[in-house]
């Protein structure tokens, strides 16, 4: 298993990574002090969405028709008020901890669970909604990691291999975060394939991002001026929905690319500036998490250049080399002739 | 060293699990979400084919008739409160039961919405004391082809009743 997910990690790197980065170790005190101030936003950026949350709580401790969600369903025997209470204040003093002690991996723990426990609380109460089911993931992802010990930046090899283990939870946390914008990709063609073979309009057709528009569900907060611009020219919609579907396949692939983690942070944040504009759907959690993770992403090059970012892309990048080989075999003309005289 | 490869060998495994699992859970049981596991199937489906169920109210003295809610045939019935957000849901499982036949559910959806219709004052001070007919109809249409000239696939009545004067 081991042996085939480092083979697929290798097939998902850039061509160009093995030939001109620097070997990691380089580069690890500067990415692993990155890295704990990245550990720092996410976990006050936690605090934040838990005092934003807070003034659901009169509302979920009245609601008559709470259905609790397995992670809550001991809340049937406390009763509703009981229960509620005791969720959204763990997740408060949850949240106030692990702002406190981001390295501290009881304080990372705890903020998990109640992090679970309060959303399933709000899904149990509102329906599922999957705004912060990435900031729920990544929660559970960083439980696991051991307590960060942030003295010194060189020295023994434990402490490379501490420090090592924090980069790696940001670059699985970067992986996780990215692979659900690849999953909904994969079904965005999956499901797009079946719907070609069917003679519909599908993914890939000019209407798809108007169709989707126009046959929001009713209480989806679709803007109206931009629905009448959609629907009378489609195409116009066609190009941004092909170049987020794009973005979404694609997303893992840029995982294993740090320097592609700038572009397609800003480009996911945009393609959520989207949603928002266009449909009313807004991923604050899902937003913030890209921003955080990726924009501001510990292993991102800021001296990287276009032509080498646009060698990395998927697709674009194998394209131009393939293009660039053909240039370098090309027959030679005929040699210039020399002066004589 | 020990450790760190364990861990970093533990996430791993979680995330191709996790990929594995978001893929085969809709494939396997039809389920798209087993909190907090989602597939992320998200706006995958082009709508091509609409079907909703529309709430009217007719008023006796002029026939006008006034739809006030609409829902999607695919959405959740789970929710049973009495406001305009919620009627959406409870017209979805309305609409279901009665093609369904579920007797029990269309009886106690009439009371719910005849309570909804005069609680909340919808038909206004005048209409609210008048007789009333409220129909529940289904209709079926391709999104944009509805939204550039108006047409529908198909309008079909599915049930009508008439309420008297309350005040």
């Amino acid at each position: 298993m081991i042996g085939f997910v480092r083979a697929v990690r290798r097939g998902l790197r850039s061509r160009q990574h093995a030939a001109t980065d620097e070997p990691v170790f380089a580069r690890q005190s500067n990415e692993f002090g990155r890295a704990v101030t990245l550990l720092r936003i996410f976990y006050g950026a936690g605090l934040y969405f838990a005092i934003s949350n807070v003034r659901r709580w009169p509302a979920l401790r009245a609601d008559p028709d709470l259905d609790p969600l397995w992670p809550v369903r001991w809340i049937d025997a406390s009763g509703t008020a009981v229960g509620v209470d005791l969720v959204c204040a763990s997740y408060i003093v949850a949240a106030f901890l692990v702002a406190m002690f981001p390295g501290r991996r009881f304080a990372r723990a705890g903020y998990a669970i109640a992090v679970v426990q309060f959303y399933a609380v709000l899904h149990s109460s509102v329906g599922i909604l999957h705004a912060a089911h990435a900031w729920i993931w990544v929660s559970i992802l960083l439980a696991f990691l051991p307590d960060v010990v942030t003295r010194g930046t060189s020295g023994s090899a434990s402490q490379r291999m501490e420090r090592q283990r924090l980069l790696v939870a940001v670059a699985a946390a970067q992986c996780l975060v990215l692979a659900f914008y690849s999953l909904s990709g994969f079904w965005k063609i999956a499901i797009g394939l079946e719907q070609l073979a069917l003679g519909e309009a599908n993914t890939f057709a000019p209407t798809a991002f108007a169709r989707h528009l126009v046959g929001a569900r009713p209480g989806t907060d679709v803007s109206p001026g931009l629905v009448k611009l959609f629907a009378t020219a489609p195409w116009i919609g066609w190009l941004p929905f092909l170049g987020m579907l794009y973005l979404e396949v694609f997303a893992i692939v840029a995982a294993f690319r740090p320097r592609l983690h700038r572009p397609f942070g800003l480009a996911l944040a945009g393609f959520h500036l989207g949603t928002s504009l266009t449909f009313g759907i807004w991923f604050a959690e899902s937003t913030l998490l890209v921003i955080v993770l990726l924009v501001g992403s510990p292993f991102a090059r800021s001296e990287t250049s276009w032509r080498a970012i646009v060698a990395d892309l998927p697709l674009v990048g194998t394209v131009s080399r393939i293009r660039r080989r053909a240039t370098i075999s090309a027959p030679a003309g005929p040699a210039p002739r020399m002066r004589t005289s | 060293m020990k450790r760190y490869r364990r861990y970093r060998n533990l996430v791993t495994i979680g995330i191709a699990t996790y990929v594995v699992a978001a893929i085969a859970m809709p494939l396997a049981t039809g389920r798209h979400e087993a909190y907090p596991l989602f597939d992320w199937n998200l706006y995958s489906r082009v709508p091509n084919r609409i079907v909703e169920y529309e709430l009217c109210v007719v008023l006796d003295a002029d026939d006008d008739s006034r739809c006030l809610a609409t829902v999607r045939k695919r959405s959740r019935p789970d929710r049973r409160r009495v406001s305009e957000r919620e009627i959406r849901p409870l017209l979805r499982h309305v609409g279901a039961a009665l093609e369904s036949g579920d007797a029990e559910t269309v009886e106690e959806s009439w009371r719910i919405f005849e309570f909804f219709l005069r609680a909340r004052m919808h038909l206004g001070r005048d209409d609210a004391a008048r007789e009333l007919t409220i129909r529940i109809e289904r209709v079926v249409f391709d999104p944009l082809e509805r939204y550039r000239s108006g047409r529908l696939r198909e309008r079909t009545v599915l049930a009508e009743r008439r309420f008297g004067v309350t005040t």
